[in-house]
């Protein structure tokens, strides 16, 4: 019994530990944020705490056309993928066409490449459209991702068919049991495909960086990018636009965080 | 009845489809004969086919061959470690643990944020005299700014990445530990069989599915590598301090968009698709044969 007790100490200390060494990063970001530089890295009380970095990140950059830009794209890409993909998802995992199988291989293929490949001819694509440094190039390509198909169509193969057959024998078609009946009871995919979407483009760096140009057009992550260059000596103002980068998701992954694991363990990432 | 099943499917993949043929399966098959050609879309009257000159090339290219092995080096250090501590966490987030959901965000918060952030406020804690470089200074380590430091800006890059992932590969496992039956455990307890015996013959067979994909999806992504690597480099050439953090990705990265060689930057994408492909192929098969 003792040495169960020890053990149980022992795996409480561990996951303290763990906790610890997640968050603490993340409360030290923070707080540093809200200090004058003379005052990073030291413990002060709360009177010399102010908004005055955030303030001065807002005079010297365009942070809510920053905001505006990402919102804007994010929004755009992930109402795409939740409308394109379970769709795919769900023929591929239900209804029977010719072809339904080569597709599948495909999507899995395309998994496998990464999307450092496809980078530069999308980018000479898109010059060619004259679509390089507009909010189209980070969007447009973005709208229907391979991953979110497969996961829909794990998703769909994992949920039974009575009902869908009980809507058929009541006439109704192919598009109306899909939408009537099988949407509605698919939130945890579609809640699962948003937040990884969400969180996924949000956070991207390599395409924004590469596809934009113009400091107007930039993305958060970009923009902070910028900030670190400029100001890299100045702690205080750096950590206040890793704020402003992170707070959003953070905020959307507290609303969400009971979809995360439900989410992650339904849609067929089970393997 | 059949026909109208087709046509329904058809209708239903055709978005999907589309976008993947326009923005995928094209520009894929654009970077393979990019990769032929001597190419700047700048410059189009320069460009000409070259055949496999620029593989050739690649092959005798020592900065090639740096990215290539600190690539390797990142996935062989990586993948095992977020796998092993990744798997050990839900493992004991899966017993009886007060506050399961408290610690389970902690850890999965890191991995929301941008790597973009992260990096950089890893980087001031890993700055000559910072937090974390003084503690590694107590256990012996030089005290000097890690990601500016040839020797350890590698190390500092795992450390990041790490950081960053294990949450998500936790919450794999913890769904697969989800799934298996409580009655193997209680099974085995009647038999006698110890914490240790029942973990390593019930919980690892059991999972093993989720852990190859893990392991597959934990290569992918470490090999791809980019976003990081750019905060520590700043304003100085990708892969800073001088190549030390040079990977495959950086290396293609500036030979087609820095350099404007893009048939050989598309080379070196090849290349590292075809390790990849190759890698999970091998991963695959392997799997398929312990069944």
């Amino acid at each position: 019994m003792a040495k169960k007790r020890i053990g149980k100490v022992f795996t409480y200390l561990f996951l303290i530990c763990l906790a610890l060494i997640f968050l603490v990063p993340v409360f030290y970001v923070f707080y540093n944020s809200l200090l004058p530089k003379r005052y990073i890295g030291t413990f002060v009380p709360p009177d010399v705490w102010s908004f005055d970095n955030y303030k001065e990140l807002f005079s010297e950059f365009p942070i809510m056309r920053w905001y505006g830009n990402t919102a804007l794209s994010t929004v755009a890409v992930v109402a795409g993928n939740i409308f394109f993909t379970p769709l795919a998802g769900y023929a591929l995992a239900r209804l029977r066409f010719p072809g339904r199988k080569a597709i599948f291989l495909c999507l899995m293929l395309s998994m496998m490449i990464p999307g450092q490949l496809v980078l530069l001819p999308q980018y000479i694509m898109m010059a060619k459209a004259g679509m390089v440094d507009t909010l189209w190039a980070i969007t447009l390509p973005y709208l229907s991702q391979s991953m979110f198909i497969f996961m829909s169509r794990q998703f769909f193969y994992g949920i039974p068919e009575e009902l869908e057959e009980a809507a058929r024998i009541d006439g109704l078609g192919r598009f109306g049991t899909y939408f009537r009946i099988v949407l509605p009871i698919s939130g945890v995919l579609l809640a699962t495909i948003a937040i990884f979407n969400f969180t996924g483009t949000w956070n991207s760096y390599l395409v924004p960086s590469t596809f934009i140009s113009s400091a107007d057009k930039y993305v958060l992550v970009v923009g902070l990018q910028t900030v670190n260059n400029q100001h890299f000596q100045q702690e205080n103002l750096t950590l206040a636009g890793v704020v402003l980068l992170s707070f959003p998701v953070i905020g959307f992954f507290m609303f969400t965080q009971k979809f995360f694991v439900q989410g992650i363990a339904t849609a067929g990432l089970k393997g | 009845m059949r026909r109208q099943e087709a046509v329904a499917g058809w209708i239903f993949v055709l978005p999907a489809v589309l976008f993947w043929l326009i923005w995928f399966l094209y520009p894929a098959l654009k970077a393979v004969s990019i990769s032929f050609f001597q190419y700047n879309y700048a410059t189009p009257e320069t460009n000409m086919f070259v055949g496999l000159a620029n593989y050739a090339r690649l092959f005798q290219d020592p900065k090639f061959f740096t990215a290539l092995s600190h690539s390797f080096l990142m996935v062989a250090v990586v993948v095992p470690l977020q796998t092993l501590l990744s798997f050990a966490v839900a493992v004991l987030l899966n017993g009886p643990i007060r506050f399961k959901g408290f610690y389970r965000s902690s850890c999965y918060i890191p991995y929301v944020i941008s790597a973009m952030a992260v990096t950089i406020f890893f980087m001031y804690f890993f700055l000559k005299g910072g937090p974390a470089s003084s503690f590694f200074a107590m256990l012996g380590l030089e005290n000097v700014s890690w990601f500016a430091s040839t020797k350890y800006a590698l190390a500092f890059l795992m450390i990041v990445y790490v950081w960053q992932q294990v949450g998500f590969y936790m919450v794999i496992f913890i769904g697969a530990l989800q799934e298996v039956p409580l009655e193997l455990y209680e099974a085995a307890k009647v038999d006698g069989a110890n914490a240790w015996q029942r973990l390593t013959r019930i919980t690892v067979p059991m999972i093993k599915n989720t852990t190859y994909l893990v392991l597959t999806f934990g290569m992918i992504n470490a090999f791809q590598i980019f976003d990081q690597i750019a905060a520590m480099s700043k304003q100085s050439p990708l892969g800073s301090p001088s190549g030390a953090t040079s990977t495959l990705v950086t290396f293609l990265y500036q030979q087609s968009f820095s350099y404007m060689d893009m048939g050989y930057g598309s080379a070196a994408a090849v290349v590292l698709f075809l390790i990849i492909f190759s890698l999970s192929a091998v991963r695959e098969v392997l799997g398929r044969r312990s069944d």
